[in-house]
């Protein structure tokens, strides 16, 4: 469209300039020349577009060819934005990658969860009376891509633990090997929370399951050694009957 | 007011002209002629700001150059033939008056004959060979 305002303007500026002309002939006698050949030049002007049309040496197969082209040019950014056919860049490669790699590294920590559930809780039931119910371990990767143990969550069943108690009370206790008596402390022994939760139980349960800090210390220990857990990380709890947990 | 000072200097010059010629009527001749030679020449400085202004037009609106100049160049023709031949009528030669201006409509034709050439050989080439 630019020719176009482009010749528009050129025929309004002749047009004007012819007139302004025709003001400043000086006399009647040249007029009428001088009109003819302003009105030549307009008509010069108009056929401006048709004179180009006909100056250019039109060659089809150069015209095709550019048309082609840009038609090529169109398709390929229409299809530039949506299309899974195009290649992917370096970094939704990276990206794709770190992501399977997460997800590996989760299924990994999951297996190993689920298989050090299972063996720790076959391993503490050999150790304890309790029927232990639920063992939970929770692994973390470390820096090295290792696995490594971050918590342990041992459930204790108290309701199979009080059937139990009433029939085995004695034969367990007869099984059990002869603890070396623990040092004796005299003095007030700082109460720990485990404890109160504990009395609390014993409080209010009917015929309580008793749990002793001893036997919490003595599994743990051995949760330790056989897993090489730190202490610390072990959580060892009482399912209650109302579902609360004590420790 | 530029306007005063050509109608003044017409008026005097008349009234000289008036005078002297029934001494002199050549002095009377030679004295219209430089006033109008005087004129036109004042005139001349005024046109040439219009021509410029023209000129940035035609430039600003994309015309040919070429139009431009041959339609300056028919303006200029015109005034001159028309001042030549108004100044050889005054001194009583109406032939030669007439002739100056046939030479310059003849010249302002040529002038032209560019412009339609390139017309003719337009239509010829539009139409079907």
């Amino acid at each position: 469209m630019d020719w176009l305002a482009g010749w528009l303007k050129t025929v309004i500026m002749v047009i004007m300039l012819a007139t302004f002309v025709d003001l400043l002939l000086p006399s009647n006698t040249m007029q009428r020349y001088v009109k003819t050949v302003l009105s030549l030049f307009i008509l010069l002007t108009l056929l401006t577009p048709v004179l180009q049309l006909f100056k250019k040496d039109w060659d089809i197969d150069k015209l095709l060819s550019q048309a082609e082209k840009s038609q090529n040019e169109r398709t390929m950014l229409a299809s530039g934005g949506g299309n899974a056919t195009s290649i992917p860049t370096l970094s939704d490669i990276k990206n794709s990658a770190r992501k399977m790699q997460d997800a590996d590294g989760k299924k990994t920590v999951e297996l190993v969860q689920r298989q050090l559930e299972g063996l720790m809780k076959e391993d503490l039931q050999k150790q304890t009376k309790w029927p232990v119910q639920k063992v939970q371990v929770q692994v973390q990767l470390d820096n090295n891509g290792k696995p490594a143990i971050s918590n342990v969550k041992v459930t204790l069943d108290d309701i199979e633990a009080r059937k139990q108690s009433a029939t085995q009370a004695k034969s367990i206790a007869a099984m059990e090997p002869i603890k070396p008596v623990d040092p004796v402390k005299i003095g007030s022994i700082p109460t720990s929370h485990k404890q109160q939760s504990i009395g609390s139980n014993e409080a209010t349960g009917d015929q309580p399951a008793k749990i002793s800090q001893q036997e919490v210390d003595q599994l743990k220990q051995g949760l330790a050694r056989n897993w090489l857990v730190d202490p610390d990380l072990i959580e060892i709890g009482v399912e209650q009957s109302k579902g609360r947990m004590a420790r | 007011m530029e306007i005063i000072q050509i109608v003044g200097l017409g008026l005097i010059v008349t009234i000289l002209t008036l005078i002297i010629k029934e001494q002199k009527p050549m002095f009377a001749f030679l004295l219209a002629a430089f006033t109008g030679i005087m004129i036109f020449l004042f005139l001349i400085g005024k046109i040439s700001s219009v021509i410029g202004v023209l000129e940035d037009l035609a430039v600003k609106s994309n015309v040919n150059i070429v139009f431009l100049k041959t339609i300056l160049k028919i303006i200029g023709v015109a005034y001159i033939a028309e001042f030549g031949a108004q100044i050889v009528r005054d001194a009583g030669q109406e032939s030669i008056a007439s002739k100056i201006e046939l030479s310059g409509k003849v010249l302002i034709m040529v002038m032209a004959i560019p412009i339609i050439t390139v017309i003719i050989e337009t239509v010829v080439k539009l139409l079907p060979t």
